[in-house]
């Protein structure tokens, strides 16, 4: 299997775990939800949340590849959506190996005016639901 | 040829491109100049260096639909990171110049907020860009 089909076949798979860990929680979403990129075109968000004003993008990266090249892009894009909340999440091993992306990406949030969050899957959970309870508070 | 593969051929068919017009100038320059990205990797590799007036050079081609344009922020914010006084961002191919050139005007508007002076030219400006700059330095 050639480099980018790999990279999109583990990217499909690492969204399909997202959808699972929603589904369990019982968090209605939307998939591919459609907004205007940075680029000013129709582009597709990997999860919106209505209830909770939530736009989510994944990124998935194993060892090598250059998904890690797209984390500004991606920044900037969940800074476009017109969701009141951004989120990325991060999994495979070269994100936890190279903890340097992580960094640049919740500095970029940090500055950002909007709420935008950075996290790894494993914590994905957790974060679900401090918004959930924050909410209710 | 798969869709990654190819815009790797295309990516160096067009730095060719580059390297050739620098050459043609008679324009000293370094291929795959090591920097720190904006991760912190110190092994990274700007596409080219000029030394003589102080130029960082990315180019970016994409000739169909992609992913490839999902790197122009990052490849941006490197060229932001990269020591040099000058820095050039070069964009080639049909999706910048005619499919979609609404990526072109974000990464000029992009440009104008980054701290650094970054210019972002089509490839068939380069050549006119580098002779200005020459001449300017020269006067």
């Amino acid at each position: 299997m050639q480099q980018g089909a790999k990279a999109n076949y583990t990217g499909k798979q690492f969204e399909n775990v997202i959808a699972q860990q929603l589904d369990n929680l019982d968090i209605g979403y939307v998939e591919q939800h459609p907004f205007t990129s940075i680029y000013a075109h129709t582009a597709k968000m990997d999860f919106y949340i209505a209830d909770r004003d939530l736009a989510i993008e994944a990124k998935f990266q194993g060892v090598g590849g250059t998904v890690d090249q797209k984390i500004p892009y991606v920044m900037h894009d969940l800074e476009s959506h017109p969701a009141e909340r951004g989120l990325l999440i991060l999994g495979g091993a070269h994100f936890k190996k190279r903890t340097s992306i992580y960094d640049w990406a919740k500095q970029f949030a940090a500055k950002s005016d909007k709420q935008i969050d950075v996290i790894f899957l494993e914590e994905l959970e957790d974060y679900l639901e401090q918004i959930e309870a924050k909410q209710a508070a | 040829m798969q869709q990654g593969a190819k815009a790797i051929s295309n990516g160096k068919d067009k730095e060719y491109s580059v390297s050739e017009c620098l050459t043609n100038l008679g324009i000293d320059f370094v291929k795959q100049h090591r920097f720190t990205s904006i991760y912190g990797n110190k092994r990274a590799q700007m596409g080219f260096y000029i030394p003589s007036l102080d130029i960082a050079i990315v180019v970016k081609s994409q000739e169909v639909s992609g992913s490839c344009d999902h790197k122009l922020p990052y490849a941006m914010l490197n060229l932001g990171a990269h020591p040099a006084k000058r820095k050039v961002l070069v964009m080639a191919g049909d999706h910048y110049t005619t499919r979609r050139p609404t990526v072109y005007h974000w990464a000029k508007k992009f440009a104008a907020t980054l701290e650094k002076k970054l210019d972002v030219l089509y490839i068939d400006e380069l050549e006119d860009y580098l002779e200005q700059t020459e001449a300017r330095q020269a006067a």
